[in-house]
């Protein structure tokens, strides 16, 4: 109960990747073939960069980044899980703010900020306090929703298919797909959350680092199976429209019809809340055990409650006189994915390779 | 310490030697209890003393396996009382249940379970023997979980008789029956039972740790001691005990490695550690073909749905999202709310809260005037409030549905009736937004139960490849041929 099966894990990893694609898809690049070629080059790189990552999973057992480091090293320990905690309430409070914002433009305000913003923390919360394990099965429920979502959105469009949308002219290549490729990897903070999850995740032969290599690498195959998928449908249904609309999965639903309804951009309200309150759980459990590193006491609920607060109440300072549109395009997280998922393993692995942090029984590195 | 006992002090002392004196006790013990009888009798020269309670021994069992070889035994002559008491206990079979006593803690014991207790002068010791007489109800047809082709006998309140229906059913020897007393006054006769070989030692051990830690003083429902053995009872609307009148089931889910309890009283069977899906479940399931089990399946987890959400999600499109109704439905829809004074979620409430009440009245009441019950609720009241205007005609009709599709899950109706009004007060007041924070706050919490180291959504997430077939659909029995699944695959640690 207390760890994630790989399946779970991967359920964890694809909600926190679809909710940036259904909240806000940076689709005005003239061209989506562009993004999809850029998607796939920036997937091909996180694949290699995550290399440390899941060789750090594979020889460490019950350590994650942040306690392997307090356990060695208190000073650096703790400045390392002080990176991590800003990054996940970071990411927390970017959630908030983009989900109460882009439920007014899809849905023209008919539920009060405050409220909204109240409702999805209190969820997540409830969530985030729960064992990792609770969090990967609602995971997989709400993966399960999503992917019933896009299918019966798909069915619904399928009428309106016409491959002549899907143009591949361009006369430069060069700096659009440079873009999309940061533009993907920007969206990359499943791969923080994998790296932080790493000791999380269990395995029936109890060869857990074999199972940390199979969910990532399996992760990108899917994520970038479905992006790849969900770019070439918003393009062959919606054709040039795809490049006007800010939010063009919101559309798609929104254009889906079938004989008994009529638009289906309300299903879609249904299952992104739920995707919403699974990443902000997500982001809220971990920055809630990152704080229980400094004080062990404070109980699960306190942790993950206080981590809430922090990002509800500056995301509502935006939120509420409706400055969130400066944040809402931002594209900024690059940095932050490279350094915590990528870079601090692979110093932490570097220092178990050369011994620097020696074995014992608690972090043991595995024969 | 020799003291005079009386109801408050009398479980540490011993039976008196003396039979008059133990006599006294007796009396002074149960105050002397008009229900009390007490027969003086001299046995081939030896005082004796029958104490049984009234109503609680079968005077026929008694005259022909006590009063008669008794009476034979007057043809030795004088005897002495360990000649008579050495009769009682290893010369003759007067009765199928025996025991040597020595306080009158258990002598009080067995005297309320429908003993006779036989005191013999100057030994300090008493045999009893089981012939109980009391008046109880015959196995009868399930009332709450009928089936088409399954058995058609249910437990009762003896649970002697509904060990037998078991026993009856699983003759085998590893099947195990733990009998403890519990409650202070009461001292019911509280049975677990367990495949030896399909039971997980751990679960077994923590519902005994469980059972023997309830200090209460009284159980008269086997409701009393969930909450006990129930790691979830606080904790999340729905609940890992399952309750079954149905022997057969039990059998069924003894031989899946789950634990079963019964309680003296009550014709309900707890079973435990379950998951979700084991809801979904009935006898008729393995008496059809799987096609058709996997369709009545499938019909189960549509009621489910609708029992739960339909009424949340037309209040929430109507009021929030009419845009996604086809032209007519929506014209048809805005036509009918038109007409109606109140908002449609007060609508939805007061329909489901006059539905609730129609099902309790008719519940409590005689079978035969319940159907009234039905007919002035469901069809005057119902047809009076749409032609008053006070409720739409749809309305009715997605209540109705609602209601139709609660029944079909009898043993989920506590909490389908609550998270129904839930779901609704969700979407009157959010929209889809509304009920998709209740969804998924719902979501966490089942998700959240794992009694016993057991998911409750497995073998759904954690995933299991074999247990998810009997989930979509019934699994062949050439499958179950094979290999025989227990609860304890889906433990979770």
């Amino acid at each position: 109960m207390n760890k994630l099966t790989p399946l779970q894990m991967l359920a964890v990893l694809i909600c926190t990747r679809v909710f940036s694609m259904m909240t806000y898809f940076p689709f005005a690049y003239n061209n989506a073939f562009i993004y999809m070629l850029g998607a796939l080059i920036s997937t091909a790189i996180q694949a290699v960069l995550m290399i440390p990552a899941v060789m750090f999973g594979r020889r460490m057992i019950n350590d994650n980044p942040c306690t392997l480091a307090v356990s060695k090293n208190k000073p650096a320990g703790y400045l390392v899980t002080a990176v991590y905690m800003v990054y996940f309430m970071l990411t927390a409070f970017m959630v908030i703010g983009n989900f109460s914002y882009f439920m007014d433009y899809y849905f023209s305000g008919y539920i009060p900020r405050l409220i909204a913003v109240i409702c999805i923390v209190l969820a997540s919360v409830y969530l985030g306090q729960m064992k990792t394990g609770v969090l990967g099965k609602t995971a997989s429920a709400a993966g399960a929703c999503f992917i019933l979502l896009t299918v019966i959105v798909v069915a619904g469009s399928m009428t309106d298919l016409k491959l002549y949308n899907f143009h591949l002219a361009e006369d430069n290549i060069a700096k659009p797909l440079w873009n999309a490729v940061k533009a993907e990897f920007a969206r990359g903070d499943s791969l923080v959350l994998f790296a932080f999850l790493l000791p999380e995740i269990k395995s029936r032969d109890r060869s857990a680092g074999k199972d940390c290599g199979k969910t990532m690498w399996l992760y990108l195959g899917i994520k970038i199976a479905v992006l790849e998928i969900i770019l070439a449908l918003i393009t062959i249904i919606l054709g040039d429209y795809a490049l006007v609309t800010k939010l063009p999965f919101f559309s798609l639903a929104a254009y889906s019809q079938t004989n008994m309804i009529e638009r289906y951009d309300a299903a879609f309200l249904f299952v992104w809340v739920i995707i919403t309150v699974v990443k902000l759980g997500a982001m809220l459990h971990c920055s809630g055990q990152c704080m229980r590193i400094y004080a062990p006491k404070l109980s699960s609920m306190g942790a993950v409650a206080l981590s809430a607060i922090i990002p509800a109440v500056f995301s509502l300072f935006y939120l509420l006189p409706h400055k969130w549109e400066s944040l809402a395009y931002s594209e900024g997280g690059s940095l932050w994915i490279l350094f915590l998922a990528v870079l601090i393993p692979a110093i932490m692995l570097v220092f178990v390779r050369k011994g620097g942090f020696g074995v014992d029984g608690k972090n043991a590195e595995k024969p | 310490m020799s003291f005079s006992p009386d109801y408050e002090n009398y479980k540490d002392k011993k039976i008196n030697p003396n039979i008059s004196d133990a006599m006294r006790d007796v009396r002074a013990v149960t105050g002397n209890t008009m229900d009390l009888n007490i027969m003086n009798i001299r046995i081939c020269g030896v005082n004796c003393a029958l104490v049984s309670i009234e109503g609680m021994v079968s005077t026929v069992a008694m005259s022909e396996l006590i009063f008669q070889p008794l009476m034979g035994l007057e043809r030795r002559g004088e005897q002495k009382p360990q000649d008579i008491f050495r009769f009682l206990t290893e010369e003759s079979l007067l009765a199928a249940e025996r025991k040597t006593v020595f306080t009158y803690e258990d002598v009080m014991q067995f005297l309320f379970s429908g003993f006779a207790v036989i005191f013999t002068d100057t030994l300090g010791k008493a045999v009893v023997f089981g012939i109980q007489g009391y008046d109880k109800r015959s196995v009868s047809t399930p009332e709450s979980e009928q089936t088409i082709h399954g058995a058609q006998d249910s437990f009762t309140e003896t649970i002697r008789t509904n060990l037998s229906l078991v026993r009856r059913r699983l003759k085998t020897p590893s099947l195990r029956f733990e009998m403890s007393q519990i409650g202070e006054k009461s001292s019911t006769d509280v049975c677990m039972m367990y495949l030896e070989d399909r039971a997980s030692p751990e679960i077994v051990e923590k519902i005994r740790g469980g059972l023997s830690g309830i200090k209460l003083d009284t159980v008269l429902t086997s409701g009393y001691i969930e909450p006990f053995i129930d790691e979830s009872y606080e904790k999340s609307i729905f609940s890992s005990v399952m309750t079954s009148e149905r022997p057969d089931l039990v059998c069924t889910c003894l031989n899946e490695g789950k634990v079963c309890v019964l309680v003296d009283g009550t014709p309900y069977c707890l079973i435990l550690p379950t998951v979700f899906a084991d809801n979904f479940r009935t006898m008729d399931d393995y008496c059809q073909k799987s096609y058709y089990t996997t369709f009545s399946r499938w019909m189960k987890y549509l009621s489910f749905f609708l029992a739960v959400a339909f009424p949340g999600i037309y209040v929430a499109l109507v009021m929030f999202h009419p845009e996604i109704f086809t032209l007519k439905l929506l014209l048809n829809l805005a036509a009918s709310e038109e007409a109606t004074p109140y908002p449609l979620v007060l609508e939805v409430i007061f329909l489901m809260v006059l539905f609730e009440i129609m099902r309790e009245a008719g519940l409590r009441l005689p079978k035969a005037v319940g159907g009234t019950v039905s007919i002035v609720g469901g069809l005057i009241i119902g047809d009076a409030a749409v032609k008053s205007g006070i409720v739409s005609a749809p309305l009715l009709i997605v209540v109705g549905i609602t209601a139709t599709a609660s029944f079909v899950l009898p043993s989920l109706y506590p909490a389908i009736s609550i998270l129904r009004l839930l779901f609704i007060l969700a979407g009157g007041f959010g929209g889809l937004f509304g009920l998709s924070i209740a969804t998924v706050v719902l979501i966490i919490n089942i998700n959240a139960m794992n009694d016993f180291s057991i998911s409750y959504t497995a073998p759904i997430t954690p995933f299991y490849r074999k247990g998810i077939k009997d989930v979509l659909a019934r699994g062949s029995f050439r499958d179950y041929e094979q290999s025989q699944r227990t609860i304890e695959e889906y433990k979770d640690e």
